[in-house]
């Protein structure tokens, strides 16, 4: 059911002319709670800009798509962290903006079965998201079929002078095809399927060496923490969202954060603040950072100008292959497959487009 | 661990039941324990902050860009008196 997945905007009608945006990217008078507590009276004056964008190109907001808080855990087995690919296929509208900071849009829209694609660091302006983990996330389209993909991208790629960390992105792709590599020992059904796909639409297969990604989940934890901790300190319940009663200023702050946030977020906030003293500061906070860069080094290694075809979700730890992306700044893409199997291609930083063509490769592939 | 989970709730101001104390205690607990790798790696290059590098702060013209407007900050506040965000007596 629609409203299991989705807000409905006031007066909207949806259609082919309308779109969902998750719940953690703000919209002008429309409330915008990232699924917390916190936030849950929060209508903001102003509009992110992807959003903008594609109000400024004549969509319509249909409705903001519900989330598990700030996207830090799984709202259901059966939805992943956010809800907005179920409520785009519950839909009619065209596509679905969600944030990507470890992996929850792709994970979404792998629950949907649908499209899903984390575009280039710094490719669609952060501005207006509420933020989760700063360097890590960006904002990514969901979408039924690669031509809305694509459609959806052109609008919101763009440099925003509102966001620093934004860069100019394109989406015009080379007149060679890349190729795609798999990784021995990180691949399945999926990967398999989608290789042959691949190299019956004219892509050369090739093998790469295994990166050195052993620690990924670790470095994960640690910035998320580390910068979930620094992004919540805003939340002091004085110019915006929740506020608990009290007559002490001090008193007010500690009882806001301690009813307005839930759990899992008090937990990130905590290990975050004490991953940064300066007991701690050097031996992971730094560490994590230093290993990130080494990681990243190694993938763009193995890279080049290839794309990375690997599974879509790990078996236990179901973000094992798309946190990667994430500590990278690169793309990555989720693609539906016939007979409910799937894939994931990755490639370095600006592969937005070499991606999308890939994708489209596939969708003949797709059930 | 659960004093260490008191002194960052302190720092991070969130107030904590002695029974949030406890279970975060355990929580901390599993968390360094799944971090022993990354503790003990060797590593010696430069951090990396953000996942792209060469991101330099977009400087433009100091411009006036317009601002939200008074009544639409205040409508999102817990409390107003007049014209100021309001919170509890600071000074007696």
């Amino acid at each position: 059911m629609l409203s299991d997945y989705l807000r409905v905007n006031e007066g909207a009608v949806g259609g082919a002319k309308s779109f969902v945006a998750s719940d953690d990217i703000i919209t002008k008078g429309v409330l915008s709670t990232a699924g917390s507590k916190m936030l849950e009276n929060f209508a903001p004056p102003f509009m992110a800009s992807a959003v903008q964008r594609f109000l400024d190109a004549g969509f319509a907001l249909f409705g903001k798509a519900k989330m598990s808080e700030f996207g830090l855990m799984l709202l259901s087995d059966e939805l992943g962290a956010h809800a907005a690919a179920k409520a785009l296929l519950e839909s009619d509208a065209a596509f679905a903006l969600a944030s990507d900071a470890w992996g929850q849009l792709r994970v979404s829209a792998a629950k949907a079965n649908v499209f899903g694609f984390k575009p280039s660091y710094g490719y669609v302006s952060r501005s207006g998201l509420i933020s989760n983990a700063a360097s890590l996330e960006t904002i990514g389209v969901i979408a039924r079929s690669c031509a809305a993909l694509r459609e959806a991208l052109e609008i919101i790629v763009f440099q925003d002078d509102a966001d620093a960390t934004s860069v100019e992105g394109s989406l015009s792709e080379h007149a060679n095809k890349p190729k795609i590599g798999v990784v021995s020992g990180i691949e399945d059904e999926g990967t398999k399927k989608a290789a042959e796909l691949l190299k019956g639409k004219g892509y050369e297969i090739t093998a790469l060496n295994a990166p050195d990604i052993a620690l990924a989940k670790e470095i994960c934890d640690v910035i998320s923490c580390v910068e979930f901790a620094s992004m919540a300190a805003r939340y002091d319940g004085v110019k915006f969202g929740y506020r608990a009663a009290s007559d002490e200023l001090n008193d007010m702050y500690e009882k806001t954060r301690a009813e307005g946030f839930g759990e899992e977020a008090k937990r990130r906030i905590l290990l975050g603040t004490t991953y940064t003293r300066e007991k701690y500061y050097e031996d992971y906070a730094v560490k994590a950072m230093r290993l990130r860069r080494k990681l990243k080094e190694s993938v763009a290694a193995i890279l080049g100008l290839n794309l990375w075809l690997l599974p879509a979700l790990g078996a236990e730890d179901i973000y094992k292959h798309t946190r990667i992306a994430n500590l990278c700044g690169f793309p990555a893409a989720f693609a539906p497959l016939s007979e409910g199997l799937s894939a994931q291609l990755m490639g370095a930083h600006g592969a937005d487009a070499a991606i999308l063509g890939a994708l489209s490769a596939l969708e003949g592939g797709v059930a | 661990m659960t004093e260490e989970v008191r002194l960052a709730a302190s720092l991070a101001k969130i107030r904590l039941s002695e029974g949030e104390l406890a279970a975060f205690a355990g929580a901390f607990e599993g968390a360094f324990a799944s971090l022993t790798a990354l503790e003990n790696a060797s590593v010696d290059c430069e951090p990396l902050v953000h996942g792209i590098e060469g991101i330099s702060s977009i400087l433009r013209e100091d411009a006036h860009y317009g601002d939200f407007g008074r009544d639409a900050l205040f409508q999102c506040a817990p409390d107003v008196q007049g014209d100021c965000f309001a919170v509890p007596r600071i000074l007696e």
